[in-house]
């Protein structure tokens, strides 16, 4: 599969009173076109931070140091842009466009005081101005109107609007009383895009649904908004972001089985942010670990959780109840450190049942120990045969 | 399993009133509990899961005595009392609970460790303070006592004089464990004592309370809206839907062959952590219909795949479907066949 999103080396750091956060410590992950890719881990290992690193929104205090997000906008995935190097400006247009992200608190993203249907819309006119400009143009050629002099005024406005959506002519316009009412046809245009699209989502009655406030829906059905939301635009990878943590299974599981779905017709590639390992093996095709910062294994789904290699990935295998086995969960000691001072060497040495003298000193890079399957640890790969030392599984 | 019971729920009611308007009149009611019946039996752990809003927090609080119920009745059979001698303690207020000694016997886990320890208090008084209102021990006894506590929950002396935001959120609920068991209780109300916690810290806390339960002869409600952990931790389970419960059984039994079509759609909805396991995924439509209005009838129905006539109009009433389970629902006896039709698994 050609690639469609890659971090080399990331570094993000918070400067917060307490300290330095070393919250990404040279992340490296490559997304693959078509594919779900799960990002899993403790929380506070860096999730969320990698994803507003490539994305580059990360919070205040919070400082990208190093490294960089390779983005291949082709289908080929031959050409790359880097993101880090880029104007803000591009990055809002690739923002909700070619990358959308979802995150957990579906009411901290949508505004408590404007209907669905209007925040729906807005992301169609922000980043879909010009093609509907062309569509309303369309559809003004067979339109009936009260006089012939309106049809050219209207017409004479949206084809400039279609050539140039920043047009200066057309924002003074939009200003202007009266005149303003030459984008009606254009707000009508993304209110019926808003309505398709929700209920392309299983939402019953979208017709009405987009005239509700979010206080009127339920965490499900602000989730499917959030969801259409990013959708669009048909982004080329959606981010979710514990999309479905808050939920309840019932309500987790329609959501679940929309992804799937949707990753089914369009081609769009998945990013999907979870610290619970049932949805990764549900709904991922690949997927990364991350502990304190570090990315310590990616591999295919299947082999990451018949085969983990990782110290870490394996005692998190351990520790969650699983379905058809029982007897005792196996945990491990100690918790996740803090990262204004964390651990020397591999982060995860100072709970790692299996740690050397070097751990401590090195951090271990990540490295092929199998066919598509990296690990970052000094005991896995050819060096020291790790199936002998964990005596398979 | 021990036969004798410890706790018994009688048609227990609770509904809050939401007042409205400017004259803060009565406008209606939340059914937050609509009729429970639940015998809890001495040294098991009960698992009471269920989706968010269904009224298991509030059974809890029930139980232990934090609330008074609408309706309906909850009986403690202590020990102390005498084999099958049973105390209603539905409308017993704290003095009277403390004079009969029940005070203490009784306890609760809350979900949230940050929110539930006092942040102003050291470890030490957190832990001592229930004791402190029970018995006069003397400084030097409380303080071993609760270094004493803080050892059979995983933590040593050196925390006693900390505060609690000092603390991991695995830390805090240890603390909070370790408050719990200060008045030697006999039954623990532990609601969704894991859910704030990331699962390596969530398999430490499981095992603690495990062995406490085996050490200290107690008795659990485990609260909870994640079924694997129930099928972790609990003997028995019962499923709860909108103030009601639908289905009680041994775990095992459950998880194995479940009769309710809500039941069926909680497990089968659950993400597995096993990529060799592919899940028959009934997908129910729609929401959980508020506890306000709650559907006529089987209050199911509404998102019952199964759901007839009957269903709309007549509310089921439990039916013991095996020795040991109880099942709520009108057409249980063709639910497994149903399922597999319709789902094929
Ligand atoms: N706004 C912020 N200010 C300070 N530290 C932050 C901020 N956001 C994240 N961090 C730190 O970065 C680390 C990674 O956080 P995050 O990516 O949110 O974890 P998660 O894996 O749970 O999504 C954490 O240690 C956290 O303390
Ligand atoms: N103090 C209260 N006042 C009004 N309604 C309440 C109160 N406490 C709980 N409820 C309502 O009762 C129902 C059951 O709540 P709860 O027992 O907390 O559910 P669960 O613990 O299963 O999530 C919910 O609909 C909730 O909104
Ligand atoms: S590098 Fe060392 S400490 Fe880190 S996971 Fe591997 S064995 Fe454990
Ligand atoms: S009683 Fe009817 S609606 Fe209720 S669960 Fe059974 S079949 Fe479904
Ligand atoms: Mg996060
Ligand atoms: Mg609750």
């Amino acid at each position: 599969m050609p690639k469609l999103i890659e971090t080399r080396d990331l570094v993000t750091n918070f400067y917060t009173y307490e300290g330095v956060v070393k919250a990404l410590n040279k992340v490296g992950l490559v997304i693959e076109r078509g594919t779900t890719f799960g990002l899993v881990g403790e929380s506070g290992c860096g999730k969320s931070v990698t994803a507003r690193s490539m994305m580059r929104v990360v919070q205040e205090p919070g400082r990208i140091e190093g490294g960089q997000v390779l983005f291949y906008p082709g289908e080929d995935g031959q050409e790359a842009v880097e993101l880090l190097s880029q104007s803000e400006a591009y990055m809002q247009s690739l923002r909700g466009d070619q990358i959308s992200m979802i995150f957990q608190e579906p009411n901290a993203a949508l505004n408590p005081i404007m209907t669905i249907g209007d925040q729906v819309a807005e992301s169609f006119l922000f980043h879909r101005k010009k093609e509907m400009c062309a569509k309303v143009l369309e559809d003004l050629k067979t339109a009936d109107l009260p006089w012939p002099g309106l049809k050219k005024l209207l017409e004479f406005f949206y084809r400039r609007a279609a050539a140039d959506p920043g047009d200066r002519l057309c924002c003074w316009a939009s200003r202007t009383p009266i005149l303003k009412r030459w984008q009606q046809r254009l707000f009508r245009e993304a209110r019926r895009r808003s309505v398709e699209i929700i209920a392309a989502l299983d939402i019953a009655n979208a017709d009405q649904v987009v005239d509700r406030y979010p206080h009127n829906l339920s965490g499900g059905m602000k989730q499917r908004i959030l969801i259409a939301m990013a959708l669009a635009c048909e982004p080329l990878l959606l981010i979710a972001d514990e999309a479905t943590s808050n939920l309840d299974v019932t309500i987790q599981a329609q959501i679940l089985d929309l992804l799937r779905k949707l990753k089914k017709k369009s081609i769009s590639s998945i990013l999907l942010i979870t610290h619970d390992l049932g949805v990764v093996a549900e709904t991922c095709d690949r997927v990364g670990v991350m502990y304190a910062g570090s990315v310590c294994e990616v591999a295919r789904v299947g082999e990451l959780f018949r085969n983990p290699l990782h110290p870490y990935t394996r005692a998190l295998l351990d520790a969650v109840p699983k379905f058809s086995v029982s007897g005792q969960l196996k945990s491990v000691e100690g918790n996740v450190p803090n990262l204004v001072d964390p651990p020397s060497g591999c982060r995860f040495h100072p709970r790692c049942p299996l740690r050397r003298k070097i751990c401590a000193q090195r951090l271990p890079e990540l490295a092929l120990a199998g066919p598509d399957h990296l690990v970052a640890c000094h005991l896995a790969g050819g060096r020291s045969g790790s199936a002998q030392v964990w005596g398979g599984r | 399993m021990p036969a004798d019971m410890i706790l018994q729920l009688k048609g227990l009611k609770k509904h809050y009133p939401i007042l409205g308007g400017v004259l803060r009149k009565q406008i209606n009611t939340v059914k937050a509990l609509d009729g429970i019946d639940l015998d809890i039996y001495r040294g098991e752990c009960l698992g009471l899961v269920g989706e968010s809003g269904c009224g298991k927090t509030t059974t809890g609080k029930a139980v232990i005595r934090l609330h008074d119920p609408s309706e309906g009745s909850i009986f403690y059979y202590g020990k102390e009392h005498g084999a099958g001698r049973g105390v209603d303690i539905t409308g017993l207020g704290r003095r009277a609970l403390k004079k009969l000694g029940i005070r203490g016997k009784l306890q609760m886990v809350f979900q949230d460790p940050t929110t539930s320890l006092n942040p102003r208090m050291l470890i030490k008084n957190i832990i001592a303070e229930p004791i402190r209102a029970q018995n006069g021990l003397g400084a030097r006894q409380m303080e071993k006592r609760v270094a004493e506590l803080l050892y059979m929950v995983g933590l040593t002396k050196d925390h006693l004089l900390r505060y609690p935001h000092e603390f991991s959120g695995g830390q805090r609920q240890r603390i909070a464990v370790a408050r719990a068991i200060a008045t030697d209780p006999d039954f623990i109300v532990l609601d969704e004592p894991t859910s704030a916690l990331d699962v390596s810290v969530q398999a430490q806390i499981l095992n603690l309370l495990k062995s406490l339960q085996d050490s200290l002869q107690l008795t659990y409600l485990f609260v909870t809206h994640h079924l694997l952990v129930v099928k972790y931790v609990s003997n028995r389970t019962a499923v709860m839907y909108l103030g009601k419960i639908v289905e009680l059984a041994p775990t095992a039994d459950l998880f194995a062959s479940p009769f309710h079509p809500y039941t069926h759609a909680l497990l089968s909805g659950i993400p597995i952590p096993d990529v060799d396991h592919k899940p028959h995924r009934i997908v129910l439509a729609g929401d959980v219909p508020s506890p306000m209005n709650p559907p006529s009838g089987c209050r199911f129905h509404t998102r019952c795949p199964f759901a007839q006539e009957v269903c709309r109009r007549q509310e089921p009433v439990a039916a013991e479907a095996a020795p040991g389970r109880l099942v709520a629902c009108h057409r249980w006896q063709d639910v497994p066949r149903l399922v597999r039709e319709r789902f094929g698994k």
